[in-house]
């Protein structure tokens, strides 16, 4: 089974993800900032990662940018979600390491596309 | 006979010079340490921030931010409300997190806040509701949750009625999410937040 990590800090949106891509097959873990999505992705192994921009202790990028330097988590495909639509933000995700940026809400079709096809895996 | 000294002890030499100049000096320490000291003057917004603005020194931003808490002015609060829109994350985050502190000094500043153009400082100022710890925070959350026109802010103003909401604001989550029928996490959400209050 294909393992997500989404790292969010609003329980809301942690627990939609979790609804939605357990409803799709996938196993999901949970990180409320950057700091405890880094302990977690070097402890554990995933096929992807959704992660936030705008967190408290260690925000989207600074997660991806220390993350990309560890060899844990250099290759894992990771999707920024952000309510930031701006191009510029877009632009910094990828810079910061991001395969995908997608803009918030996310309806549960694109998030199951999305983390099929991204995680290369059957859920 | 008692021992008289002709040169007494040197006490420890007090801090000296305008800190405000020391603010803008060569060293991280000179600079952090005349942040702490200006955290006593009501007056030393202005310069405390202007100097947040360029400083690239992490303990020096974090001295000057806990200085601007602690002046608690509302001039603190509306420079520090002028730093959601920063492009520095860090900033932002640490902008958001020291305005949840300071809780009443914030209140009257989000007035302005709910009302700006840029759909992502009126999410900040939304989240910050959630740690404040006034009676007035579920008000402006339910404001912006009828008013606002961004599926964004009102998923963030659902949030945090989540947290700080009571039974009685269900129809007013249930009504908000409805106004954005093409959005299904609101649905979602709002589904979540009554779960919670009710």
């Amino acid at each position: 089974m294909a393992r997500i990590l989404v790292v969010d800090d609003a329980t809301t949106v942690r627990m939609y993800y979790r609804d939605v891509l357990e409803e799709a097959g996938f196993a999901v873990e949970e990180a409320v900032n950057g700091f405890e999505g880094l302990e977690k992705a070097v402890a554990e192994s995933f096929d992807l990662i959704l992660v936030d921009v705008n967190m408290p202790k260690m925000d989207g990028y600074a997660f991806l940018r220390q993350g990309r330097t560890m060899s844990e988590l250099q290759v894992v495909p990771a999707v920024m979600i952000s309510t930031e639509s701006a191009a510029q933000d877009r632009e910094r995700a990828y810079a910061a390491g991001a395969n995908l940026y997608l803009v918030k809400p996310v309806r549960p079709e694109v998030l199951t596309e999305v983390a099929t096809v991204m995680a290369g895996v059957v859920p | 006979m008692a021992l008289v000294r002709k040169h007494p002890a040197a006490a420890p030499a007090p801090v000296q010079g305008d800190p405000r100049e020391a603010l803008e000096g060569a060293t991280a320490a000179e600079r952090r340490e005349a942040a702490h000291r200006l955290a006593a003057d009501p007056d030393a917004v202005d310069p405390l921030a202007d100097r947040l603005a360029r400083e690239a020194d992490k303990s020096v931003r974090e001295a000057i931010l806990l200085a601007l808490g602690r002046i608690g002015t509302e001039a603190a609060v509306e420079r520090l409300f002028d730093l959601l829109g920063s492009e520095d994350v860090w900033l932002r985050n640490a902008a958001i997190e020291t305005l949840a502190e300071m809780d009443a000094a914030v209140i009257g500043a989000l007035d302005r806040a709910l009302s700006d153009p840029d759909s992502d400082r009126r999410i900040f100022a939304v989240n910050i509701l959630v740690s404040l710890r006034h009676p007035a925070a579920a008000d402006y959350a339910r404001r912006a949750l009828a008013e606002d026109d961004h599926v964004n802010v009102v998923a963030a103003s659902i949030d945090v009625l989540a947290e700080i909401g009571t039974p009685e604001m269900i129809p007013e989550i249930e009504a908000a999410a409805a106004r954005f029928p093409d959005a299904p996490f609101l649905t979602y959400a709002a589904r979540a937040a009554s779960r919670r209050i009710a």
